[in-house]
């Protein structure tokens, strides 16, 4: 599931876009401010924001740049969606950081196509990355760690074991997607050394202990599996 | 197509709004017709006090809401208000604001009519 922060002060157009990304893929925060847009990506990580440019309270221009300053949302696909049409908005867009840029009135489902490739690109990306974030987690795959990011950006070091850590990278590699004991069992032990089923089960529970907070990103599917997700 | 809307505009809204719930264009003029008067009343007020922040700012609302739902004419009304706005001359102004009132009016008749026929 992705989560998308949508910055737009009009209701017609939050109506349409809460419309078209509605359903299971998409978790949607809708604000109408900058302020209010701000406050967000203070708090939360969004994997992509959709910033309408004139706002009751200033301009998207400033959460973009605000944005670009900040490690943790630099990365942070933005889509400008407005109904500015002249050449210098969207080449001041563009030299903001912004991915894409959307004029008004637009076609909904091509929006949705825009953005689902966009995301799609994105997971890819992450993943071939050595330092990459999924959600409240860092995962360093050079150094094989995993670190929670708290509320004011501070790292906390969550001092996995080799086989914590391969079975956490193995499942966010398969981000929603179902993982069944024995995948995991061949995945983080390989299939000759004899290891228990019931291996995996201790692995999982002590892997939940130290995410402590983020311990529902893992899913138990009772007698199938586990799952990564963020919410 | 009377009140200056743009049929193609409609006709791909209503289409794409009958493959997703059936009821967003419905809704979307719904929503149309009860924001619409406030920002209105706003460009009179603009026009009249001579508030070009205001007059920019309220008819590139509009611009792009009545443009969404195909009332092309009154889009391009706006459009030329938000452009009096940025040179600061206002001339013309208050005839193109009263020309918005009345689109507005044609293009809710048209758009209510739109809402309740067939794809």
């Amino acid at each position: 599931m992705y989560s998308l922060l949508i910055v737009e002060d009009a209701p017609d157009f939050q109506m349409m876009i809460q419309r078209v990304l509605s359903g299971p893929n998409f978790r949607l925060r809708c604000v109408g401010t900058a302020e209010a847009a701000i406050e967000e990506l203070d708090r939360e990580t969004f994997d992509l924001v959709l910033l309408d440019i004139v706002l009751p309270d200033g301009d998207g221009y400033r959460v973009c740049t605000r944005m670009q300053s900040e490690e943790r949302n630099r990365n942070t696909p933005v889509f400008f969606l407005t109904g500015k049409t002249n050449v210098d908005e969207k080449i001041k867009a563009f030299s903001l950081g912004a991915d894409d840029y959307i004029v008004k009135p637009f076609d909904p489902l091509e929006l949705k196509a825009r953005i689902e490739a966009k995301l799609a690109k994105k997971k890819i990306k992450d993943s071939n990355e050595d330092i990459f974030r999924k959600g409240k987690l860092k995962i360093d795959l050079g150094f094989q760690k995993a670190f929670q990011i708290a509320e004011d950006g501070k790292e906390n070091d969550l001092r996995l074991t080799p086989a914590e850590f391969k079975l956490l990278h193995y499942l966010i590699r398969n981000e929603g997607k179902l993982c069944s004991r024995s995948q995991l069992l061949s995945a983080i032990w390989g299939q000759e050394v004899h290891v228990l089923d019931h291996n995996v089960y201790t692995h999982i529970c002590a892997l939940r202990r130290k995410l402590a907070d983020l311990a529902e990103y893992i899913e138990s599917v009772p007698r199938l599996g586990y799952r990564f997700v963020v919410r | 197509m009377r009140a200056g809307l743009d049929a193609s505009q409609i006709k791909n809204l209503k289409k794409m709004s009958s493959e997703m719930d059936g009821n967003l264009f419905a809704d979307l003029v719904s929503l149309f017709k009860t924001n619409s008067p406030g920002h209105l009343n706003k460009i009179e007020t603009a026009i009249r006090s001579k508030n070009a922040e205001l007059l920019g700012k309220e008819a590139h609302y509009l611009k792009s809401s009545s443009a969404n739902l195909g009332a092309a004419e009154m889009s391009d009304v706006c459009r030329k208000l938000e452009m009096i706005a940025e040179s600061g001359s206002f001339d013309d102004a208050a005839e193109l604001g009263q020309k918005l009132q009345v689109l507005f009016t044609e293009a809710c008749q048209e758009l209510e009519k739109e809402a309740t026929s067939a794809v």
